[in-house]
């Protein structure tokens, strides 16, 4: 029987269980006079346990410490043990579970490894089967509602509709009649392509920073980089200039000047983003680019000579590079003055800055900074969850135990309970070799590295040596925990060079190390090893004893950490040990010190001169490979990073809540939890999808010759089921659990909304011209005051959308709703020529009469909610009595004028576009800040006379209508 | 139709979307507990707070404070003679539960705040201010506060994040002119007129067949939270709500900034206003890697000084007596210094549980070593049971309070149960 009509034969049962269940003929059981063993050894040793579970499950492997280890097939009776392992673990299983409890684990429940084998998959089902027969029972019967079947009773939106939505997210704008035309009359291809024709131009550009900060909370404020730091020498020199020029204040000019560079260099990561994708370069560049978008103040901060359009413009940016980064060390002269640091002279280390695309711009490695006991595990946390779709601390959410946790033995390079994640993030922390906990480039003397003082000059645990003669040497016992292999030992004299009470000199004889019953693993004569060497030059040499005839001891001079000899010792297991030395120094040539003439420290894996990592910790690397070059490690890393098979899934992950409202589905952690089969279901089902759009996005989607190409990804995730589910008849709770975000019905968020009204009405409500950089988009009550309150973000502390709508959230959408309905219709009714009116053409205050004003409804009804209704619908009807009962109580009350200042059309700067040319002005406060505002005699001029008479009501009626329609749910949502 | 109705209706309609159910209480006359968890992110130090530790011989050193300074007590409580903690366990021990020795299990951030505020070490669970919120307030307008922290509602209901507490009004009542609030852009017949059409059409949506369940469940908070009536109580709310100049400010320090009186100010107003249950205040920056007692000491300080502010302005509004007060943090910090004068992570921490005239106060139940590792508990009698006893656990303090706090058996604590906890006598 081959593979294939072993699968059929499978899912076949499966089909036929599903067919029992739905005519409830009893508790189905798969028919196959196969065994357990059978299964395993063709279906289930090769294709799943060999080539997934052992890359963990296996002695020594991040799982080896689990209830399932296995062998590799290197052991010739692989399969026989480890058929014998899963049995042993489905008897170890709490009441019988066991079957459940691995089916769980491989497709991610409580799973460190993640999903390894979907629902759904052959490979499951032949899991299933196998565990069944294992078990002596069978678990095909779980198997009712799988990823293929979910959206069998799901309606999908039609083209028009999902085109309609496609635009306010890309375009921020509903399509044009051409563009419904092309997906209504256009072939099959007609709406990917027409979606696609949405991404481009500023909304498109808006959309991607906007969703790619959602993700990276890069643009927050911030020194990103400072004139302190000396690095960037334009940048600190240009500074000075300008505080000097303005003598010595940062005045005005200096703080506009100052916050567009910054402007530039944090929006570096989103702007590359942003360039990459609009010029359909392959997505991959992101993290590779040997480049950095920059604004022409970044720019010229890094001593790029980029070319611009247009060289003042704050937001151009361009690919440029960092052109003049120095480190600092020999020939670097500065001088401190009134104004600030300025460089005399940069010196010789001027730096080729090794881009990496996101990875080391500064404001990434700014917005996820390090410490020195951190050493940039933030860094490679966020770089796996953002470019990997491995969030590696959640990886971490299970039991553990306490002790392991708090033990000190270098817990994350030896104890298992840490190294199950440390084993993954830390070569990628260390990758990050070079940047400072700022994120600057090789920042410590001379340019050589970015390690932390407090690491560099660890001088362990100091020994005084009281002997000052070789007569009187002593012996100096270091108790130490080691762990099993081989560990190296860094052996210091560790006086510092103006200690005065001490001599420079220490003479060390051997030294022995001891287990804890004193048996000898190793011992080292001193004279034997090479004199050690600084970076000053030698700093000891071996040299005679009083009564020996050939050299017998190591004399150290010098002091400091870098004069330090090292001493491997193998260790056969993990634990503690003593490490001896015999050893005096000079001292009868000074006075003593209080404690003794000199001290001597020994510790494990510390600095060693040249060293650009962390000896204690795992070699910078990243998937079991170590980097080549601690120059541009980074570098490397992206390279292997887009090679990586998550990459693509990552980016669909990255993307997918900036379509939908919400995150990916994770597997959950507890088959208890309620609606577990939903979460489940929905987890593997939107799995699955993750990993159909990542293959179609390596290479190519619809045959495209274009590969990693974002444009074509974002068109996909709106083409799939997940975006376009439209209804779903089936109450089945199952289905609807996993359901639960299907269709992405969601809140606008306030910068969507703001965007929406704006290219609906004309309207928007606070709009202002910011009269400084760089507040390019927030330009809007929805988006700037009213941001946080709507559910937005600062990317600060809070950094997670605010989904729901609540009461604060709705009033802001009524206030919205209320200003921009009565300005809208002040606007369209009595300013603008019929020609011009986006809402209301052919509709002036003297139309009464119910055709006419049912006629508009029907439009507005289509431009608003983007919904075909007739002037008898319920909407219509509904839409029409509130516009009568308004305007026969205006005609009750007398009240014939439309009070146009009451809207505070003023709010939108834009308000008289197209009706006043020339009407916005620059002006001055009283606080002598400028700001862009009406020409106020000319508009209020021109609002004075203007007939706003309203003899009918019908101008305050549409505007209860239009805001009514304004905080519809239809319009408030996608 | 009266709002109780249309509320009810609604939600049943919406009970089929998952996550959604039928509020179990009415809580227009609520007059029951409020309950304020206060989370100090980042990690804090309870051996220089609620559990304090003196340094011991051969070990290293635990805490700087204790090279020149002892361990206090006050009434059944000791506490670390540092920052201000002197002047906050003294006013407040009275009131005061510390559990202490409670192991997050973990080292890691995320997972510490998701186990110490939802009482489980994996995501899903709501946080305790939600489940009070979706129990006791299912139709408030804005039941639960956020201000900043893990506020995980799981779907049970919603969190309102109030940042720019000046703005209230202008969105309480919308019809009005922000810069002359005697004048109305909508009339009020009008605006009755147009409200009814709003709710009929939301009605009639809802009543769709073949909703998605997002859908299902988004129509459902959009009648909810654009019920009128709900406006009322936001507008009573933002009409307490002191002038912007007259709300308390943001604390600046060295290398931090907090904005906890201010949260706590706009919680109790929440509260005595009846349109809301729980909040979440918020306060970061416990995460020092470097520079511990300098940074912590100011944190600290500003922390006690922030609960103490939210008693006082609770007295002062004739709320106290209700409120409940849980406070408490990622996890701990290691038992000695790195070589930054930091401390790094260390899975075992406390939480202060606080509430007026209660016989369970001015005690401290849990127990760790000198060098802050946790002993095992018996949970009924919460002494030191080395053999039998189990170390503490979030879930056990979620667990008790859930029941101490009437929610034991609620659906939303049925939902999302702790397996296999032992019932710990916090609170007999």
């Amino acid at each position: 029987m081959s593979c294939l009509q072993r699968l059929g034969k499978a899912l076949a049962g499966a089909l036929i269980v599903l067919a029992l269940l739905a005519s409830d003929a009893g508790a189905p059981r798969a028919q196959d006079d196969e065994s357990a063993q059978d299964i395993f050894r063709d279906y289930i040793s090769g294709p799943v346990v060999q080539s997934r579970c052992v890359n963990c499950h296996v002695e020594g492997g991040v799982s080896g410490h689990t209830r399932l280890v296995l062998v590799r097939s290197t052991q010739a009776d692989h399969e026989a043990l480890n058929l014998r392992a899963f049995e042993n673990l489905l008897d170890a299983v709490e009441d019988g579970g066991g079957v459940t409890y691995v089916l769980n684990k491989i497709q991610g429940v409580s799973h460190g490894g993640g999903v390894q084998v979907p629902a759904g998959s052959a490979d499951f089902v032949n899991m299933e089967w196998f565990l069944g027969l294992l078990d002596g029972s069978s678990a095909l019967a779980t198997v009712a509602l799988t990823p293929d079947t979910l959206f069998d009773t799901v309606r999908l939106a039609p083209d028009w509709k999902t085109l309609r939505r496609a635009a306010l997210i890309f375009a921020g704008r509903i399509p044009t009649e051409a563009e419904y035309a092309a997906v209504e009359n256009g072939n099959a291809l007609a709406l990917p392509a027409t979606i696609r024709g949405l991404m481009t131009g500023p909304e498109f550009h808006e959309f991607l920073i906007r969703t790619s900060n959602d993700r990276l909370l890069t643009d927050r404020g911030g020194q990103i980089i400072s004139e302190f730091a000396l690095h960037f020498v334009d940048y600190t020199n240009e500074a000075h200039r300008r505080i000097e020029a303005a003598g010595g204040e940062e005045d005005r000019a200096f703080q506009e000047w100052q916050r567009t560079v910054l402007f530039g260099v944090r929006r570096a990561p989103l702007e590359l983003i942003a360039h990459v994708v609009q010029n359909d370069r392959p997505y991959t560049e992101i993290l590779t680019a040997d480049y950095i978008m920059a604004n022409p103040w970044a720019a010229a901060a890094y001593g790029a000579s980029t070319r611009f359009s247009d060289a003042v413009d704050p937001y151009e940016f361009r690919p440029s590079r960092i052109a003049r980064y120095y480190r600092i060390g020999e020939g670097f002269n500065t001088e401190d003055t009134v104004n600030g640091p300025r460089v005399i002279d940069p010196g010789p280390l001027i730096t080729d800055y090794p881009h990496a695309g996101i990875l080391n711009t500064n404001a990434f490695l700014y917005r996820y900074p390090t410490t020195a006991t951190n050493r940039n595990r933030a860094r490679a946390r966020w770089t796996y969850y953002h470019f990997l779709g491995l969030d590696v601390e959640k990886s971490a959410s299970r039991t553990t135990d306490p002790v392991a946790l708090a033990d000190t033995n270098n817990p994350t390079l030896n104890n298992p309970a840490c190294t199950v994640c440390h084993s993954i993030l830390d070569p990628v922390a260390g990758a990050f070799q070079n940047y400072s906990d700022e994120g600057y480039y090789k920042i410590n003397w001379g340019g050589v590295d970015s390690l932390d003082d407090l690491y560099k000059n660890d001088a362990g645990d100091s020994l005084s040596v009281h002997a000052e003669s070789w007569k009187e040497r002593e012996v100096l016992t270091w108790s130490m925990p080691f762990s099993a292999g081989v560990e190296t030992l860094r052996v210091m004299f560790t006086n510092p060079f103006n200690d005065g009470h001490i001599d420079r000199r220490i003479n060390l004889d051997r030294l022995d190390v001891t287990d804890g019953q004193g048996r000898l693993l190793a011992s080292q004569e001193f004279e034997d090893l090479e004199p050690p060497v600084a970076h000053w030059g030698k700093c000891g040499e071996a040299e005679h004893s009083p009564v020996a005839e050939r050299r017998d001891h190591l004399s150290l001079w010098g002091g400091y950490h870098e004069c330090a000899i090292f001493i491997d010792v193998e260790i056969p297991a993990s634990g503690v040990y003593n490490v001896e030395i015999v050893g005096w120094s000079n001292g009868r040539f000074e006075q003593p010190g209080t404690d003794g003439f000199a001290k001597l420290s020994v510790l494990t894996d510390g600095y060693e001169y040249g060293d650009t990592w962390y000896n204690d910790m795992r070699t910078p690397g990243f998937d079991g490979d170590s980097a080549p070059d601690s120059d541009n490690s980074v570098q490397w890393l992206a390279r292997q990073i887009v090679a990586d098979p998550r990459f693509a899934e990552a980016a669909v992950k990255f993307w997918w809540p900036a379509i939908m409202g919400s995150e990916v589905a994770e597997t959950p952690d507890d088959a208890r939890d309620a609606d577990f089969k939903g979460r489940l279901l929905a987890a593997n089902a939107q799995g699955a999808e993750v990993k159909r759009l990542a293959s179609e996005f390596r290479r190519g989607f619809r045959g495209s010759p274009y590969t990693y190409n974002l444009k074509d990804l974002l068109v996909e995730i709106v083409l799939s089921k997940w975006f376009r589910a439209d209804a779903v008849g089936d109450p089945n709770p199952v289905r609807r659990m996993a359901l639960r975000d299907a269709g992405a019905r969601r809140l606008l968020t306030p910068e969507e909304l703001a965007r929406k009204t704006a290219a609906i009405t004309g309207i928007q409500w606070g709009r202002y011209i910011p009269d400084s950089c760089c507040n390019q988009w927030n330009r809007s009550r929805l988006t700037d005051d009213y941001r946080l309150l709507y559910g937005g973000i600062d990317s600060d502390g809070i950094t997670k959308r605010a989904r729901d709508l609540t009461s604060v959230v709705a009033g802001v959408a009524k206030r919205h709703a209320v200003q921009v309905g009565c300005s809208v219709v002040g606007r369209e009714l009595y300013l603008l020529p019929d020609a011009d009116r986006r809402l209301f053409a052919g509709i002036n205050p003297d139309v009464t009469a119910a055709n006419a004003v049912k006629g508009k409804l029907v439009e507005l009804h289509d431009k608003l909610f983007g919904i075909q209704v007739t002037p008898d619908s319920p909407d219509v009807e509904a839409a029409h009595q509130l516009f009568a009962d308004v305007m026969q109580r205006r005609r009750t009350t007398g009240d014939d004028w439309f009070n146009i200042w009451d809207c505070g059309f003023w709010e939108d700067i834009f308000f008289f576009e197209g009706i006043l040319d020339d009407i916005i002005v620059e002006k001055e406060n009283e606080d002598g800040y400028w700001y862009y505002g009406f020409d106020d005699s000319r508009s209020d001029d021109f609002i004075h006379g203007t007939d706003f008479s309203d003899p009918y009501g019908t101008a305050q009626a549409w505007a209860v209508v239009l805001t009514a329609m304004l905080m519809d749910y239809r319009y408030l949502y996608l | 139709m009266k709002r109780r109705t249309l509320l009810k209706g609604l939600l049943a309609a919406a009970a089929t979307a998952p996550g959604f159910h039928l509020p179990l209480v009415n809580a227009a006359d609520y007059g029951g507990k409020l309950f304020v968890f206060v989370q100090a992110d980042g990690g804090w130090d309870p051996t220089s707070f609620c559990d304090p530790k003196s340094n011991t011989r051969g070990e290293p050193v635990i805490n700087h404070w204790a090279q020149h300074d002892d361990v206090r007590q006050i009434g059944n409580i000791s506490y670390a003679p540092f920052a201000n903690n002197a002047a906050f366990f003294e006013k407040y021990y009275r009131r005061m539960l510390v559990i202490n020795g409670v192991d997050a299990q973990t080292n890691s951030h995320t997972v510490g705040i998701v186990h110490n505020w939802s009482g489980r070490n994996s995501e899903g669970y709501p946080t305790l201010s939600a489940l009070l919120a979706a129990h006791y307030a299912p139709t408030l307008p804005i039941p639960y506060l956020s201000f900043g922290g893990f506020s995980v509602t799981a779907g049970i209901t919603r969190f309102t994040r109030i940042d720019r507490a000046e703005l209230l009004r202008a969105i309480a009542d919308p019809t009005t002119q922000i810069w002359d609030p005697s004048r109305r852009i909508i009339d009020e017949e009008d605006w009755a007129d147009l409200e009814s059409y709003r709710a009929a059409t939301a009605e009639r949506l809802a009543a769709t067949p073949n909703l998605l369940p997002a859908g299902a469940r988004h129509l459902a908070f959009y009648r909810s939270a654009f019920d009128p009536e709900g406006f009322e109580g936001l507008k009573r709310y933002s009409d307490a709500v002191p002038p912007e100049d007259q709300l308390e400010q943001e604390d600046e320090g060295p290398n931090f900034t907090s904005r906890l009186r201010q949260q706590a100010q706009l919680a109790v107003l929440a509260f005595k206003t009846g349109v809301a249950v729980s909040a979440d205040l918020w306060l970061g920056g416990f995460d020092t890697h470097a520079n511990h007692d300098q940074d912590h000491e100011w944190l600290l300080g500003r922390l006690t000084d922030g609960v103490d502010y939210l008693w006082n302005y609770a007295e002062t509004h004739g709320v106290a007596d209700r409120m409940v007060v849980v406070m408490g943090s990622d996890f701990g910090r290691t038992n000695f210094y790195n070589g930054g004068n930091g401390k790094d992570h260390w899975p075992i921490g406390s939480y202060i549980v606080m509430e007026k005239n209660q016989r369970w106060t001015n005690r401290v139940v849990g127990e760790t070593d000198e060098l802050h590792f946790a002993y095992q508990i018996d949970p009924r009698t919460l002494r030191r049971d080395d053999q039998n006893g189990t170390i503490l656990y979030p879930k056990h303090i979620h667990k008790a309070l859930r029941r101490y706090l009437g929610i034991g058996n609620s659906w939303g604590a049925r939902r999302f149960p702790f397996h296999n906890t032992e019932d710990c006598a916090f609170f007999s």
